[in-house]
């Protein structure tokens, strides 16, 4: 891609779900590298909060009230964007929530509604973003999928379901803009398990809480992939190595995979508690005694960082050198044969 | 999974978008080999001519108005099979439309319709199939899927991202209903470009009339694979082997399948023709003028048969077989001939 990103603290960023999780955390990094912030989460008073933190420490921040579902809300912070920064560089369509429940528990207007932000959301977040930066320099799109994006899991049925279609959604985008050679990236971000009041904000209908299976990774490695790739044009990022490994041996073995899960995925996204009949969620509106938390502290070891991720993202030096390598490697190897030797002398 | 089907012809089978392309070549052949059919779709009038056409060579055949994205209507589906068959055997979910277009040029309304027929109608139709299917002794439940499931085509996103919803959750379902055991077989059917009404009935946003690109199977090839998973549990299924082709490309060679199609797919996807002011589609409603008919009788060039569809279908033995005696004989192939001393 022949996209030219400016460096972070040169940027005007749009971030969705701004108040929580990996929203939040990559909102606090990019404060700190220097970048223009234009913040929108559903909890007015949580963007307040969050704005009012990173005006202290001197980053110039815009925020607005928005649900990204619905499609004037999202006309809303692009307009934002624009009237307080005139431009927009990177658009991070971050917003998304879940739900927990065998398929045949979960009533589908929940179904639809979860849909409705973690789909049409990035589809709404993503159009805003092509109107405002095809025509004024261009810049980066970057979708957050999910390890899910490639293979789905027993209880989040649906949640699974919508990451598969931002993928594609994000796969025929970007064929579509680079037809037209619009000055745009489109990046697909694929976290795995990372720990963020995802299982807390998630609407519940399972026995137990909610739990993510291990390993599980720090919200910071996926912050720090997105800023990487709101600088350097990236097709997609696996956030995790076992993110790329669900990938690659669910497309290679299927049945093992299902019944991996099978053995694994409903012990393991259950916690020992039980489910509280008065638990409250962030399914249909924000949840404002959890807002403002970048991590749920959840049990178990939570992975402060990925080999995978780091070679990846730098992989466009390494991956020539390895190349390289591997080439004088089978070169030695052929002019050791004894038939080869023989025939050139 | 060990699932017991039983021969089509003991059969109760519910089939949805029944009148047209893939659904209309699944039910006449269903037909044929004996199985009860509840046929389902938006429009009475051809389901009806249709019912007719079955009854008089001896198909038992119950029918019903539905729009798959409705849930009262999906219920009506179940109602109906209970009510004059007293159970379901296989559920097909194979309703679907298209749009061609690029995303910014498609309308959001357009696109949220069409998520509804081929997302949430397959939802609908699956949950209300399991329900019925638990009750009466198990069978099998069959979502068409697309190999748009496995990779997005270019002016067709939306119904990319409908297919690979439906992917994952029949994927998902399939886990749950595994573990409890269910003697219920969820099958995902995986088509390449097949000669079916699809591109006549889609909603079109592109200066040219749609197409799809070569090679294209017949809706008969589909029909049968569909059958073949009535009566024998699979997981899923490639109809052609183009699908399979670009399913392992896109996944080993993302890059390229980008450029690839970036080259070709925007110029394959658009007729000679241009789109007619006016043009007709099924999007929202049915289009009257253009039911009952199996293939888009375009003149395309259509491939009837494929192997690597047959392959698949094969028992684990027998591709076993073919699979170890094709190494077997790339291994003696490739062996260096002993050398002969000869003595003068």
């Amino acid at each position: 891609m022949a996209v030219h990103l400016r460096k972070i603290d040169e940027q005007v960023l749009v971030i969705t779900g701004a108040t929580s999780g990996i929203g939040l955390t990559t909102a606090r990094m990019a404060a700190e590298q220097g970048a223009k912030l234009v913040l929108a989460a559903r909890n007015a008073e949580a963007l307040d909060t969050l704005a009012s933190e990173l005006r202290r420490k001197g980053t110039q921040v815009c925020t607005v009230a928005a649900d990204v579902g619905v499609p004037a809300d999202v006309e809303r912070i692009g307009h934002a964007a624009m009237e307080r920064f005139g431009r927009i560089d990177t658009w991070i369509n971050n917003a998304g929530i879940s739900i927990f429940g065998r398929n045949e528990d979960v009533p589908v207007e929940d179904m639809q509604r979860l849909f409705q932000t973690n789909y049409w959301g990035v589809v709404h977040g993503s159009l805003e973003a092509v109107k405002h930066m095809k025509t004024r320099g261009g810049g980066a799109i970057i979708n957050l999928g999910s390890e899910l994006s490639e293979r789905s899991v027993p209880l989040q049925g649906m949640y699974a379901a919508s990451k598969h279609a931002v993928k594609a959604f994000s796969d025929a985008l970007r064929m579509e803009l680079e037809k037209e050679k619009a000055p745009l990236s489109v990046t697909l971000i694929k976290p795995a398990a990372i720990d963020t009041m995802f299982a807390v904000h998630a609407r519940n209908y399972m026995d137990k809480e909610p739990a993510l299976p291990p390993p599980i990774y720090a919200p910071e490695i996926v912050a720090n992939a997105i800023l990487y790739a709101a600088q350097h044009p990236k097709r997609d990022v696996f956030v995790g190595g076992a993110a790329k490994a669900i990938s690659s041996s669910g497309f290679a073995t299927p049945r093992v995979m299902d019944k991996f899960m099978n053995a694994s995925m409903f012990k393991q996204q259950k916690s020992d508690l039980p489910s509280s009949p008065k638990r409250r969620d962030a399914l249909y509106e924000s949840d404002p005694r959890n807002e403002l938390r970048q991590r749920q502290g959840m049990p178990g070891h939570v992975a402060e960082s990925s080999a995978y991720t780091a070679v990846t993202l730098r992989s466009h030096k390494i991956a020539p050198v390895l190349l390289g390598l591997g080439g004088l490697l089978a070169a030695w190897t052929l002019a050791r044969r004894p038939a080869l030797r023989k025939a050139f002398g | 999974m060990t699932t017991k089907l039983k021969k089509l012809n003991e059969q109760v089978i519910v089939l949805t978008g029944a009148t047209s392309g893939i659904g209309l070549a699944t039910a006449r052949m269903a037909a044929e080999s004996g199985a009860k059919l509840v046929l389902a779709a938006r429009e009475a009038d051809a389901l009806d001519t249709l019912a007719h056409e079955m009854r008089q060579r001896g198909a038992e055949v119950a029918t019903v108005a539905a729009d798959v994205g409705v849930p009262e209507d999906v219920a009506k589906i179940g109602r109906t099979a209970v009510e004059r068959f007293g159970r379901v055997d296989t559920w097909i979910n194979n309703a679907g439309i298209g749009t061609f277009g690029t995303f910014e040029q498609v309308s959001l309304d357009d696109m949220q319709r069409l998520m509804q027929t081929n997302l949430w109608g397959v939802v609908n139709g699956s949950l209300e199939a399991v329900k019925l299917l638990k009750a009466h002794g198990g069978g099998a439940l069959i979502n068409v899927g697309s190999e748009a499931s496995d990779r997005a085509v270019a002016l067709q996103g939306t119904y990319s991202a409908s297919k690979h919803a439906v992917k994952a959750f029949t994927e998902s379902l399939r886990m749950e209903l595994e573990k409890d055991k269910a003697p219920i077989s969820v099958t995902l059917i995986k088509p390449a470009a097949i000669s079916t009404p699809f591109p006549m009935h889609a909603k079109n946003y592109m200066e040219h009339e749609p197409t799809l690109p070569a090679p294209l199977y017949s809706p008969e090839l589909v029909a049968r694979t569909i059958l073949h998973a009535a009566e024998v549990p699979e997981r899923d299924l490639f109809v052609g082997g183009q699908a399979k082709l670009m399913s392992v490309l896109s996944q080993l060679l993302p890059r390229s399948m980008d450029r690839f199609m970036r080259g070709a797919i925007f110029k394959q996807q658009q007729a000679p023709e241009l789109s007619a002011p006016g043009r007709r589609d099924a999007l929202h409603q049915p289009d009257a003028r253009r039911e009952l008919r199996q293939r888009a009788d375009l003149g395309d060039k259509i491939t009837e048969t494929s192997p690597y569809t047959s392959f698949q279908m094969k028992s684990t033995a027998t591709k076993t077989m073919l699979v170890g005696g094709a190494l077997l004989a790339a291994w003696a192939l490739t062996r260096k001939p002993a050398r002969r001393v000869w003595h003068a």
